[in-house]
């Protein structure tokens, strides 16, 4: 199913185009749309909504045509990156600040270029005394250190 | 003389010692990014904004505007001796500059670069001091109509002047408009699209998206090109440019600056086109077109001047009438909200500190910008061996702190990873996040200017064209849509791009 769709960056470009405003239309059925003179909470991302919506179509339809540049085929490894900001946001408040922040720079380290060990410790070591001195004692961000 | 007064004053509130300090801090972190490649402006000033919550508007605006106009002049350090341009901006000057490097007269060219910045930066500085107060005075007359059209028209000169893709530009300004609706509808009290969650009652906050989609998907979108650093190993020689090198500069930084000039007054991605236009004109009038893309001193003047200028003017629109042109304008109007100051023509009269304390330390800014990329230019290469690999973790958690500072809440960060996820993708799809990012941040102004026009004419929609000066911006934005439209000027504005990089 997935092999029959064309790969190019304006045919997926034109399909989130339609996704969004598809789930813009959707989620403010709900909403009142108003008239012109009195505009109701709708009205205004209604009207988005529909310009994105015809303007995604056509940005799909350029990406049918023959010759429309391909999608890149990404490396997996930088997906690391969302993973470690996930984890980092996830620890935070059961774990505390300097295990959060560990996590975040070891996880995140994966995307990258080979890290010695010896390397990444220090740049941990560096990196949570850097923002606890100036992050937590310096602008006095409420943030517990450790697990409690 | 007014302006002189107002200048005075202007230099009374930035040379005092705390604003000179965040000057120099605003400067020197300009430098620093612009100099490591894969950390620009957009992202460090979307980092730092939290930070400004406790400083006084004027040293807040001041710190921020040098990391701005900073970048431009460490951006074209790296071009010139590493062949990797450390900002979109100076992308052209890689060109002509890296093989003035190569020829052994990288000392010249980075001291061209920096003196045409200089001059640029102080002449489009000039620019804001001597155009700003009138345009402010006329947009005071300004009601719902005229704001509603002057946004319209600003939003369709940023497609047109942004690089890539026209129509995925609007649609990306659709998107972001629909984005800016999430929250609460200030004229009902209802909530839109907050799916149950009472965190997103305020809307979301555009930090959040600027590092979602700057911050986080950059450093992705850097991570799957390889690193390639091919140093220079020559020494860089005398610093001093030879008469005639001088001789070919002087005309080419005097149109780079006039271009940078009108383009950053402009709204759209103003530096970068500008610096690609002034390259394509130095080429087109050259009598030896030939010369450049081997080591023509024209070829690094003009764009280098243009882009640092264009820094300069990008603060017209956002002082004198509160609408930011690009994305980095964007993040300090929202440094601004921050500080409680309404963005608007207002902001000359009420706050004459931020405005005329920022323009003076502009002209300050650029002077320590010269003294810290000439002499200390040893240090500046030294820190480009410091590899990525260490480099994108630090930013990673300046992102996550800053993102948590905002509200004191996770929530936020959950939230900036889904935009680094969909920035991402759409950036594999071909789409610029700038575009979103803008139509992000003016979609509740249009709305409400909107609504209260409409309010105003009893729900009769000519008062967008019965009054005369919405009527003229209206015509405006009709004309560049017809213009993009139109084959010819299309063609023109591809060669624009094409002409510099071939």
């Amino acid at each position: 199913m997935i092999k029959l769709l064309p790969k190019t960056k304006d045919f997926w470009a034109g399909i989130t185009f339609m996704v969004v405003a598809g789930l813009a239309i959707y989620f403010s059925s709900e909403l009142a749309i108003g008239t012109t003179r009195r505009m109701g909470p709708r009205y205004f991302p209604l009207i988005g909504a529909g310009c994105l919506m015809v303007l995604g179509a056509i940005v799909a339809i350029k990406g049918l045509e023959a010759g429309s540049e391909p999608v890149k085929r990404g490396a997996f490894r930088p997906s690391f990156i969302l993973l470690s900001v996930l984890l980092f946001a996830l620890l935070l408040q059961p774990f505390g600040f300097v295990i959060a922040l560990c996590a975040l720079i070891c996880v995140s380290a994966l995307a990258g270029d080979r890290i010695k060990p010896v390397e990444l410790v220090s740049l941990c070591i560096v990196m949570v005394l850097f923002s606890t001195v100036v992050f937590i004692w310096g602008l006095g961000l409420p943030l517990k250190i450790w697990p409690v | 003389m007014d302006l002189l007064a107002n200048l005075l004053f202007g230099f009374g509130v930035a040379l005092t010692a705390e604003n000179l300090l965040y000057c120099l801090i605003g400067t020197v972190l300009g430098t620093l990014i612009g100099v490591l490649p894969g950390l620009g402006p957009t992202a460090t000033i979307s980092i730092l904004l939290p930070i400004t919550f406790g400083l006084p508007p004027a040293a807040s605006l001041i710190m921020l505007s040098g990391i701005y106009y900073g970048a431009q002049y460490g951006g074209s350090t790296t071009s010139i001796l590493v062949n990797l341009p450390g900002e979109a901006s100076s992308v052209v000057t890689c060109l002509d500059g890296y093989q003035m490097a190569r020829q052994g007269r990288a000392g010249p060219a980075l001291s061209i670069a920096a003196f045409g910045s200089l001059f640029a930066g102080c002449v489009g500085t000039l620019c804001l001091a001597v155009l700003g107060p009138p345009l402010a005075r006329a947009a005071l007359s300004f009601g719902p109509a005229e704001y509603f059209s002057l946004m319209v028209l600003g939003l369709v000169a940023a497609v047109i002047l942004a690089n890539g893709s026209l129509i995925k530009a609007l649609g990306m300004i659709f998107l972001g408009l629909i984005l800016g609706t999430i929250g609460t509808d200030i004229n009902t009290g209802v909530a839109r699209f907050s799916f149950g969650f009472h965190e997103l009652g305020d809307g979301i906050d555009f930090i959040v998206v600027a590092m979602g989609v700057f911050g986080l998907a950059e450093i992705m979108r850097n991570l799957e090109e390889p690193e390639r650093r091919d140093i220079l190993t020559q020494p860089i020689g005398r610093l001093m440019p030879s008469r005639e090198e001088i001789h070919k500069a002087v005309p080419a930084v005097l149109r780079g600056t006039a271009i940078g000039s009108v383009l950053g007054a402009l709204p759209g991605a103003g530096a970068v086109i500008s610096s690609f236009a002034a390259y394509a004109l130095e080429k087109k009038l050259s009598k030896h077109p030939e010369r450049f893309g081997h080591g023509a001193v024209e070829g690094v003047a003009a764009p280098e001047s243009a882009n640092n200028a264009c820094a300069q003017t990008a603060f017209i629109p956002l002082l004198t009438l509160g609408i930011p042109g690009g994305a980095v304008t964007a993040l300090m109007l929202g440094a601004l909200m921050i500080q409680g100051i309404a963005p608007g023509p207002q902001v000359m009269t009420r706050n004459p500190d931020v405005f005329w304390g920022l323009i003076a330390s502009m002209w300050i800014g650029n002077v320590f910008l010269v003294i810290l990329n000439l002499p200390m230019i040893g240090i500046w290469i030294r820190l480009l061996s410091v590899p990525y690999r260490f480099l994108f973790p630090a930013i990673l958690v300046f992102c996550c702190i800053g993102v948590f500072s905002l509200n004191n809440a996770a929530f936020d960060i959950i939230l900036m990873v889904i935009f680094a996820a969909f920035g991402y993708g759409l950036l594999k799809f071909g789409c610029e996040p700038a575009p979103m990012l803008l139509g992000f941040i003016l979609g509740p102004m249009i709305e409400e200017n909107l609504r209260r026009a409409l309010l105003l004419s009893r729900g009769d929609p000519s008062v967008f064209v019965t009054r005369p000066l919405s009527l003229v911006m209206l015509l405006t934005a009709a004309l560049l849509i017809v213009l993009i439209v139109f084959p010819l000027f299309a063609k023109r504005r591809r060669e624009i791009f094409v002409d510099a990089a071939d």
